[in-house]
């Protein structure tokens, strides 16, 4: 298992969800890629799209406004 | 006064900070609130200040007062343009300044509701921008996106969202448009903006059992994900500045309708609050809605928006039919909503309000509650958002030429089709097939 890390902090919608997208898309089953978003959308929109893709996923507010979406590949 | 301190320092928590603990509180206030939560209350409180000021809710025609005063104050004359005598007539009444004018009170109070609701959830920061392609995109999307709001007659608030429970065609033209824009954005900001390559630094992997638990997420059963886990301190410090900055609010209020004795204003000043605090808490993005069918896949918000509207038809024309009905014409109708001039301006104003939105992260609506979120690319935004609006009313005449604006051609549905029930159909069925388009867009098998 590999844990990788994404660092959008700073990006505007939809920037983090599309980082997210193609980081994901380059690690295989069972990796991690951790998030680190400051957009308070995007604390909405990734987990969502994970969600909808079956991504199994967890959202840790890490600071004030500022989170960490935490993504296992599932497929 | 000793023995309170002793009770306080023994008794656990105070109040305050049990109530901020419990589970309510957290949904109310810290939780995002669903998209249709937000879309509902949107409408009910967009309905409100329609029922009670005979007004609909608009963003950007005070944008355009802040940059045209903006120009008067480095020495220009805005008083003398002709879209200040044309159009936006209200401009040069007597005595209108930033406090006492209806737009800029919902505006701003819109930009405080926002920042209220981020400080009660302690979840305010400063958001710094990472480069200079982020600075160039709100530059030029603030600019797009005002000069779009005049050529157009409104914005994805005024046109499309106080336009289209109205029956007013040029609601309907401005989301054709608007999509169209957003696409042409998403090209753009995929192509352009978003600049250097996703920096995927890989860090040790070390698995440990810490206890701090998720603050949300579907581990749906299987095993957590593992990882070291950092336990957040508890902010004590927003949290009552939230409150102060309510109670603060409340007294604005109160003087606006007790102390002036203009209900008017008070009014526009707690709607104002109240859709900040709406948006914010459900991260209600009109942009969002518009450019993530074709960008992302998602289109959650796109049919949060399409309720938002129903509800808002719902209740506009309700007012409408309760004129018409009382006067047996549809001229009486007509006046009630956010109707506005349709034709080619439309198209094109809304093309470019369309591109402006996703460039620079945000509408309208979107940009004012980014403001009072902290984000410094939207503080960035709307200066050159009024900029751009005050550049547009100061070329009206070019333009008005250039497109052949006509101010007259305000198209009413019910006028359209021949009565204001079937327009109420054609409304709903419309409003019904974008639904339906969306939301199978959405389940299309991913590429991903």
């Amino acid at each position: 298992m590999t844990q990788m890390n994404l660092d959008c902090l700073g990006e505007a919608c939809p920037v983090p969800l599309i980082r997210t997208q193609n980081a994901l898309a380059g690690l295989a089953v069972g990796d991690v890629l951790v998030v680190e978003i400051d957009h308070s959308c995007a604390m909405k929109n990734i987990p969502e799209w994970a969600n909808k893709e079956g991504h199994n996923f967890e959202i840790e507010e890490v600071a004030e406004g500022q989170w960490e979406i935490i993504i296992e590949k599932s497929h | 006064m000793t023995d309170q301190v002793a009770v306080s320092q023994t008794g656990g928590p105070s109040l305050l900070t049990s109530m901020r603990r419990s589970q309510t509180f957290k949904d109310v206030f810290v939780q995002p609130w669903s998209y249709v939560t937000g879309a509902v209350l949107l409408a009910v409180f967009a309905g409100a200040l329609l029922e009670s000021t005979g007004r609909p809710w608009g963003v950007t025609s005070a944008l355009t007062f802040w940059g045209a005063w903006a120009w008067g104050l480095v020495g220009g004359d805005p008083h003398s343009w002709a879209y200040f005598k044309d159009f936006a007539k209200g401009f040069n009444a007597p005595g209108l300044t930033i406090l006492n004018d209806t737009g800029s009170l919902i505006d701003i109070g819109l930009i405080f509701g926002a920042l209220t609701a981020t400080l009660l959830a302690s979840q305010f920061k400063i958001k710094q921008i990472k480069s200079g392609r982020q600075a160039a995109a709100a530059i030029l999307g603030g600019l797009l996106m005002g000069f779009g709001a005049r050529v157009s007659f409104g914005c994805n608030i005024g046109a499309l969202f106080s336009g289209i429970p109205a029956m007013s065609l040029h609601g309907w033209v401005f989301m054709v448009f608007i999509f169209f824009g957003a696409m042409i954005g998403s090209k753009l900001l995929v192509g352009f903006f978003i600049g250097a390559p996703t920096i995927t630094a890989p860090v040790p992997s070390a698995a440990t059992a810490a206890p701090a638990p998720a603050t949300a997420g579907t581990t749906g059963g299987i095993k957590r994900i593992q990882r070291v886990r950092v336990e957040k301190k508890e902010n004590v410090v927003q949290f009552p500045i939230g409150v102060g900055l309510l109670v603060v609010l409340a007294l604005v209020g109160w003087i606006y309708g007790g102390v002036m004795k203009a209900p008017v204003l008070a009014i526009f000043w707690g709607v104002g609050v109240a859709l900040g605090f709406i948006l914010q808490r459900a991260r209600f993005c009109f942009t969002a809605a518009l450019r993530d069918p074709c960008l992302t896949g998602g289109t959650s918000l796109t049919k949060a928006v399409v309720i938002a509207l129903a509800v808002s038809t719902v209740l506009v024309s309700a007012l409408q039919l309760g004129a018409y009905v009382k006067t047996g014409s549809l001229e009486a109708a007509v006046k009630i909503g956010g109707l506005a001039p349709v034709g080619i301006w439309t198209a094109v104003g809304a093309t470019m309000f369309g591109i402006g939105a996703v460039i620079s992260g945000g509408c309208a609506s979107g940009t004012l509650m980014r403001v009072g979120e902290g984000f410094v690319q939207q503080w960035l935004v709307l200066p050159f958002f009024c900029i751009g609006s005050a550049l547009g009313a100061a070329t009206w005449p070019i333009w008005r030429d250039l497109l052949g604006v006509d101010l007259k051609a305000v198209v009413y549905l019910p006028n359209l089709v021949g009565g204001f029930f079937p327009a109420l159909i054609v409304q709903f069925v419309l409003l019904a097939a974008v639904w339906l388009l969306a939301d199978w867009w959405s389940k299309r098998p991913s590429k991903v």
